[in-house]
């Protein structure tokens, strides 16, 4: 079920919110618990019924590994075997569902062999859910969790805000939430706040990326297609898909932050303003949050520290230390972040060169410390804003990889970027730009051509990601509208929490609720054809 | 405090949905939603002169394929928008005009299987000479052909768009509130917000521009300006690098794959206005045609060329603008061709097309009350008499 569908809002949530409530007012927590589990069960099978199953059978495997292994001391071979089988047991689940056809497709292309493997349906959310679990299970190992009852667990996996895309959370984070009286109490706040930020994920995912998408797809599947693209084609899908997945993911993050609160749960920030950033690791600690943080928790820290001990102990120069403690660590950990994202070499590409991008950057680092009377440097505005626009760059050019369906067609639309295939202008702008002292007359003579410009709409559509481009880059995100009124829990995690400018700040007042209406009537109506959120794919 | 705020909320929604209510309503009712699928089976039933005119999306080769398949003709006219002034009265057998799906030869390739699946007796091709333009970049189908055709069951969706211009066309007056009562007392069997106004096309495929010939709206060519304008400095006229010839290989290719199944292929050059016929003389662009021709020649490649719309006693009064031919020059047009060839005197209803020529000089379309009851006007502004 989506979050943009007439079912789930007219139905599903005011069913299960109210049920939920109710329940827990008069009623034990445990049922209302059980009411919310069965809700997201309801909502997770309304995809595939078939693959509840799986989703059953990954709950009750890992919960009893998570059992045995907060119940027994760390550290002796069995408990450690244990947890190894644990991950191992996972890995594989989410391999053969995810990885199987790739894998099998690269083995029958170096091999020569022709295994064949009938199409695998991807269940949704599998990622999220099996990375989820992981780190139960290591948060167990390490006696970080504490043991709660099979329903607890059940609705920590299963909540349906964040089951299918996220935010990926934490075993202790979420139990002792589910704990609280308040939740069970309908607490208007908390709805209002709640509903507040719904409704802002939902117009950003129906209005802007459902509405950029238009502009991005027909440029891809012409890619894919082998069509060459021109100069402004080509920048025109990569930008429109760059603001669209930006929306979309942005969308679901604040839907699922806002269905959560309604519910009286308290979901992490994942997303933050990411096309703020200025340098790619603050791209990376605004962009997937949760995600960023479980592989820096889970695989990069104890890499890196694992390395570092090893490269001490040996004693290895500068070069070598940087060599083993940096650069290959951030690479394998950016390899997993690629591959999780997808199987296809087309993520890994993607892995690796935001890999190679956090490896530029530290050099930038360590070259920046030993020159830092150089002037570009000192002039912080400057520098910042050059830092913003490389960012920005880096993360559009990735992004192609992340999009195309094919290394063929990521390499088409790169060739088209880079002007390879020429550079066409729409037809009337020849006789606007010749105004300009000739100007049209010198790009044609300098090998522009003036004609029909394909997926290129002109001035309209620089327009239109001009005003995307505002709402990305300057304006305050949904969390710094609501600053006054967050949770503290989310409210920290923000970097620039409050907004200078009062009026914009976010109240429960007659004026903002029309404002909300409004925003929600023209959202509802425009509801497409039940678009799907991009990262459900992963 | 929020408790307030959520009952506010909700009722705001009510209010703000109770008044874009008739909006949606009248935009439905319209059956500019509908899908093409739905919409060409509505048309099929409507049998004549139900107009299909969509105002929030360019669907017309999707549409047209839709069509094409459904009327199964034995006669079919293909090309660019110059060639959308044929309609099925002209013949004897199942005819479909297929203007408008192809604006280049790549173009023809994607529609190309769908004609000869038809396996019909004669096409008209008409041929616009700028598709052969090594200086003219060439359209390409914004989606590829699968992705065309796959959603061709689904409804389409309404978004805020479409209800924000509905509202700026009702306050501009585009819209008329008289509009509005007219759709939901007594409907209408065209579909389409174009559609409900006489613009859009007919099952046949011919197209219709009811508010522009009656002076409703402005025509974009008024006096011809815009298209000689276009003449002189318009890329796709602009043949400083000549003929390409992949272009033209290609076309030879696409005339051959169409012809193989029997089919007889007709290549004609759409009339322009004299107008306009003089501003490619005057600019010399008219070489580019000669060109062509010669090469056709060469190729042993028969066709017709009423690039000079003259030399078939068309007038200005009976264009549409300065590139797009009326019914009258078609018919015309249709009557030069059938003395030259058996097959289409066979096919054509020479009575209905002659009397066209004889009851309607200086028209660009036929009288149709049931398309619209307001009659043509001197809508290009050269003091034709209508």
């Amino acid at each position: 079920m989506l979050f943009n569908s007439y079912i789930f809002l007219f139905l599903f949530l005011p069913i299960t919110l109210i049920g939920f409530h109710f329940i827990g007012r008069y009623t034990k927590a445990n049922i209302a618990i059980a009411w919310l589990v069965g809700a997201s069960l309801f909502f997770y099978g309304w995809w595939n019924p078939a693959y509840l199953i799986l989703l059953l059978f990954s709950i009750i495997f890992n919960f009893s590994v998570g059992v045995f292994l907060s119940r027994n001391s760390k550290g002796n071979l069995a408990h450690k075997a244990i947890l190894l089988f644990g991950i191992i047991t996972n890995l594989s689940v989410l391999g053969y569902f995810k990885y199987a056809n790739f894998f099998i497709d690269n083995l029958n292309s170096l091999a020569q062999t022709n295994i064949l493997l009938n199409e695998i349906i991807l269940p949704l959310g599998i990622s999220f859910f099996t990375f989820q679990q992981i780190t139960y299970l290591v948060d167990a190992y390490y006696q970080e969790t504490k043991e709660y009852s099979f329903l607890y667990y059940c609705l920590f996996v299963t909540f349906f805000p964040q089951l299918i895309a996220g935010p990926i959370v934490h075993h202790k984070e979420m139990m002792p939430q589910f704990l609280k009286d308040t939740i069970y109490k309908l607490q208007t706040k908390n709805i209002a706040i709640g509903l507040t930020i719904f409704i802002i994920g939902l117009c950003k995912k129906v209005i802007i990326a459902d509405g950029i998408s238009v502009y991005s797809t027909p440029v891809f599947n012409a890619a894919e297609a082998g069509i060459l693209l021109t100069f402004f084609e080509a920048w025109t899908g990569a930008i429109a898909y760059t603001f669209q997945l930006y929306f979309d993911f942005s969308a679901y993050s604040d839907m699922a932050i806002g269905v959560g609160l309604m519910f009286g749960i308290v979901l992490p920030l994942n997303f933050n303003s990411p096309y703020k950033a200025r340098n790619i690791t603050d791209f990376w600690r605004r962009w997937h949050i949760t995600l960023s943080k479980l592989i820096r928790n889970y695989l990069w820290d104890p890499l890196s520290l694992t390395l570092t001990r090893f490269a001490i102990t040996r004693g290895y120069g500068n070069l070598r230390i940087f060599i083993l403690t940096i650069i290959f660590p951030i690479l394998f950990s950016f390899f997993w972040i690629g591959l999780w994202h997808g199987a296809g070499w087309n993520f890994i590409l993607f892995g690796f060169l935001h890999g190679f991008y956090i490896v530029i950057y530290h050099i930038w680092i360590k070259f920046k410390l030993n020159f830092l009377d150089f002037q570009l440097i000192n002039n912080s505005k400057l520098s910042k804003s050059l830092g913003w626009l490389i960012t920005f760059i880096c993360v559009v050019f990735a992004w192609i990889l992340f999009r195309a369906n094919n290394l063929d067609s990521a390499i088409n639309l790169y060739r088209g970027m880079l002007g390879l295939n020429g550079y066409v202008l729409p037809e009337s702008y020849l006789i606007i730009l010749n105004k300009f002292l000739g100007f049209g007359n010198f790009l044609e003579a300098n090998g522009f051509k003036f004609g029909v410009s394909g997926f290129f709409g002109g001035i309209t559509q620089i327009g239109l990601f001009f005003i995307v481009g505002f709402i990305a880059f300057i304006m305050p995100n949904t969390y710094q509208f609501m600053s006054n009124s967050l949770p503290k829990k989310l409210s920290k995690e923000l970097d620039e929490v409050k907004i200078n400018f009062k009026p914009l700040n976010w109240r429960p007042t007659y004026l903002f609720s029309l404002l909300l209406a409004a925003i929600f009537a023209f959202t509802v109506l425009s509801i497409s054809k039940n678009s799907e959120f991009l990262y459900f794919q992963f | 405090m929020e408790t307030k705020y959520i009952l506010n909320f909700i009722k705001n929604t009510a209010i703000i949905l109770v008044l874009l209510l008739p909006i949606l309503l009248f935009l439905f009712s319209t059956g500019e939603f509908q899908s093409i699928a739905s919409a060409a089976n509505k048309q099929i039933l409507e049998k004549n002169n139900s107009i299909y005119g969509v105002a929030f999306r360019n669907n017309t080769i999707e549409y047209k394929l839709q069509m094409l398949s459904k009327v199964n003709p034995k006669i079919i006219t293909l090309g660019s928008s110059r060639v959308l002034q044929f309609s099925k009265e002209m013949f004897k057998k199942d005819f479909y005009n297929l203007g408008n799906s192809m604006s280049s030869i790549n173009e023809g390739f994607e529609i190309s299987d769908y004609i000869i699946n038809q396996n019909p007796d004669i096409v008209f091709f008409g041929v616009d000479f700028w598709w052969f333009n090594e200086n003219w970049i060439i359209p390409r189908p914004l989606e590829t052909k699968e992705a065309l055709l796959n959603n061709i069951e689904k409804p389409y969706s309404i978004d805020i768009s479409n209800i924000m211009e509905t509202i700026k066309w009702i306050f501009s007056g585009k819209i008329t509130l008289s509009d509005i009562y007219n759709q939901f007392n007594s409907g209408s069997s065209n579909i389409g917000l174009q559609g409900i106004y006489g613009d859009g096309f007919r099952s046949d495929g011919q197209h219709f521009s009811s508010r522009t010939i009656a002076g409703k709206i402005p025509s974009h060519d008024i006096k011809f300006i815009t298209t000689t304008d276009e003449v002189n400095i318009g890329t796709r006229y602009n043949f400083s690098k000549g003929i390409n010839a992949k272009h033209y290989e290609n076309f030879l290719m696409l005339v051959k794959k169409i012809s193989l199944s029997g089919t007889k292929v007709i290549i004609f050059f759409p009339p322009f206005a004299p107008e306009i016929n003089t501003a490619l003389i005057n600019s010399n662009k008219i070489k580019f045609i000669e060109i062509l021709k010669n090469k056709f020649i060469k190729d042993n490649l028969s066709f017709y060329d009423f690039t000079n719309s003259k030399k078939i006693s068309s007038s200005s009064c009976e264009f549409i603008d300065g590139i797009h031919p009326g019914i009258v020059t078609n018919a015309r047009l249709l009557l030069k061709i059938s003395q030259n060839d058996d097959k289409v005197h066979k096919y054509l209803d020479y009575e209905y097309v002659k009397n066209i020529v004889n009851n309607n000089q200086g028209l660009s379309y036929l009288p149709n009350n049931e398309i619209s009851s307001l009659p043509e006007v001197d809508y290009l502004d050269i003091g034709c008499q209508k």
